[in-house]
C-alpha cells in the first residue's frame, strides 16, 4: 500500500511522491509511517528522513519542523530539506572543520550556538552521504 | 557660438542619465523576478502551515494558549513592525507608505515601532515616534525574522502592548503595490465552515501544548517573512517603474535638446552665409 508524501520547505517543494514507507525523527524519537497510519500531528527535530518506495530507498537531511498525517496523505513542513545527491562532500567537510575550529577556540554566545548548529548539520549530512555511497557500492 | 556647445553638453549629460537609469531599471527588473519567485515559492509553505494551524485548532481546545488570548486590560498601546526600503529612487513607494501609516495610526505616540528599512526609521523618528528596534542593517532581512517575532511576542505576553501589526507594501503586480496593515497578534483563528472528519481520532505528539508552542511562533515568523518578501518585490518593481520613467524622460529631453541644437546650428550656418554674401557684395 502506498500513500502520498510531500515535504515542503519555505523555499520549495522538496519532495512529492507516492511512497510505501517513511521514517522521520520526532521529538520523541524516530517513528516509521506506513499507509493507513492513524491521523497524527507531531514535531520533528533535525535529523534524517528515510523514504522507502518500492525497492528503493532515499535519504533526506532535514531541519526542525512539523509532520501531519491525515488519511492518505503525509505532509512534512521543515525549515530545510536536502536530498543526498544535492550534498557536496568537500563543502560539508569544510563547514565541519571550521565549526569544530571555532568550538575548539571557545567561541561564546551566538557564535558558539551557530558553530554547534553547523557542526550538527554537517555531521548529519556526512552520514547521509555515506549511506548513499554505501548503497551505490553494494 | 557658446549656445551650441552648451546644448551639446546638456544632450550628453541627458544621454548619460538615460544610460544609468536604464541600467538601474534592468538591475531592478532582475531582482524583482527573483523576489517574485521567492514570494511564490514561500506561498505554498505559508498556505500549508496556515492549514495546519486551522486544522489543529479545530480539533483541540487551544483557547488557553497565551498567544491566542485577548489582552485582559486594553491600554491602547500597539507594536507595529514597519517594513519600508533601505534605498530611495523607487518612485512614490515610501511616500505612499508614510501617508498610509499616518492614516492608520492617528496617535503615533501610543505606537512603538520596529522598523525594517532606513526610510521608514527616519520618517518615524522625524515624526517623533518611538522606534524600539531597527533591523534595517541585517542582510538579508529574513535573518532578523526570529529576533523580531521573539521581541513582539515578549512585548505582547508581558502586556506592554495590546496587539502587534505589520505594515508593509503588498505586491499586487509589477506595476501595482499597495501599503497594507496586517494584525498578527493576538492571533485570530476564525473557524471556517469546513467541519469534516472531526470525530476521527487524532493523535498529537508529544502533546497539544508543546506542538502549539512550536507551531505558533513558526506561523508568526512565516507571516512576517511573507510580508518582507512582498515588500522586497514591491520595492524592486517600484524602482523598475521609476527608472523606466526616468529613462523615458531623459530620452525625450534628448530629443528636445537635439531639435534645439539643430536649430541653433542651422541659424549659425545661415548667419555665416549671410555674412559671406554681404562681404562679397561689399567687395563688388
Amino acid at each position: 500500500m502506498a500513500f502520498l508524501l510531500e515535504i515542503i520547505t519555505p523555499e520549495r517543494k522538496a519532495y512529492e511522491e507516492t511512497v510505501d514507507a517513511v521514517t522521520v525523527p520526532t521529538t520523541e524519537g524516530y517513528i516509521g509511517v506506513l499507509a493507513h497510519h492513524i491521523p497524527l500531528f507531531t514535531l520533528l527535530t533535525e535529523g534524517e528522513i528515510k523514504i522507502g518506495a518500492g525497492s528503493k530507498e532515499f535519504f533526506l537531511a532535514i531541519g526542525g519542523g512539523f509532520m501531519e498525517i491525515t488519511g492518505s496523505r503525509v505532509s512534512i513542513l521543515v525549515t530545510r530539506a536536502v536530498h543526498a545527491d544535492e550534498l557536496n562532500e568537500a563543502e560539508i567537510k569544510k563547514a565541519e572543520t571550521s565549526a569544530r575550529d571555532s568550538i575548539a577556540k571557545r567561541a561564546k554566545g551566538a557564535e558558539l550556538a551557530s558553530a554547534q548548529a553547523v557542526l550538527r548539520r554537517s555531521v548529519l549530512e556526512m552520514k547521509i552521504l555515506r549511506r548513499r555511497h554505501h548503497r551505490l557500492t553494494v | 557660438m557658446a549656445n551650441i556647445r552648451l546644448i551639446k553638453g546638456r544632450i550628453k549629460s541627458a544621454k548619460n542619465i538615460a544610460q544609468i537609469t536604464k541600467a538601474m531599471e534592468l538591475v531592478a527588473a532582475s531582482r524583482m523576478k527573483k523576489a517574485q519567485a521567492a514570494a511564490l515559492a514561500g506561498k505554498l509553505y505559508a498556505d500549508k502551515i496556515y492549514q495546519m494551524v486551522m486544522e489543529l485548532s479545530s480539533r483541540v481546545d487551544i483557547s488557553y494558549h497565551p498567544l491566542l488570548k485577548k489582552p485582559n486590560a486594553v491600554r491602547g498601546k500597539r507594536l507595529s513592525i514597519y517594513v519600508t526600503t533601505n534605498k530611495g529612487l523607487c518612485g512614490g513607494l515610501n511616500a505612499t507608505s508614510f501617508r498610509y501609516l499616518n492614516s492608520q495610526y492617528v496617535h503615533t505616540t501610543s505606537v512603538s515601532f520596529v522598523t525594517l528599512g532606513n526610510k521608514g526609521a527616519h520618517f518615524i523618528s522625524q515624526q517623533g515616534g518611538s522606534v524600539i528596534a531597527d533591523f534595517s542593517d541585517t542582510s538579508p532581512w529574513s535573518n532578523s525574522v526570529p529576533a523580531i517575532i521573539e521581541l513582539a511576542t515578549r512585548e505582547y505576553l508581558t502586556g506592554n502592548v495590546d496587539g502587534v501589526d505589520v505594515v508593509y507594501n503588498e505586491f499586487l503586480s509589477p506595476i501595482k503595490q499597495r501599503p497594507v496593515k496586517k494584525t498578527i497578534l493576538p492571533l485570530s483563528i476564525e473557524h471556517s465552515g469546513e467541519v469534516e472528519e472531526h470525530i476521527q481520532e487524532f493523535l498529537i505528539e508529544p502533546n497539544a501544548k508543546e506542538v502549539f508552542d512550536g507551531l505558533l511562533p513558526h506561523y508568526l515568523e512565516n507571516q512576517l517573512r511573507d510580508a518582507i518578501v512582498q515588500s522586497e518585490a514591491s520595492e524592486h518593481s517600484a524602482r523598475m517603474m521609476a527608472m523606466r520613467n526616468a529613462t523615458d524622460n531623459a530620452l525625450s529631453l534628448v530629443d528636445d535638446l537635439t531639435l534645439l541644437f539643430n536649430k541653433a546650428r542651422q541659424e549659425k550656418i545661415t548667419y555665416e552665409i549671410g555674412d559671406m554674401v554681404t562681404a562679397r557684395l561689399a567687395l563688388e
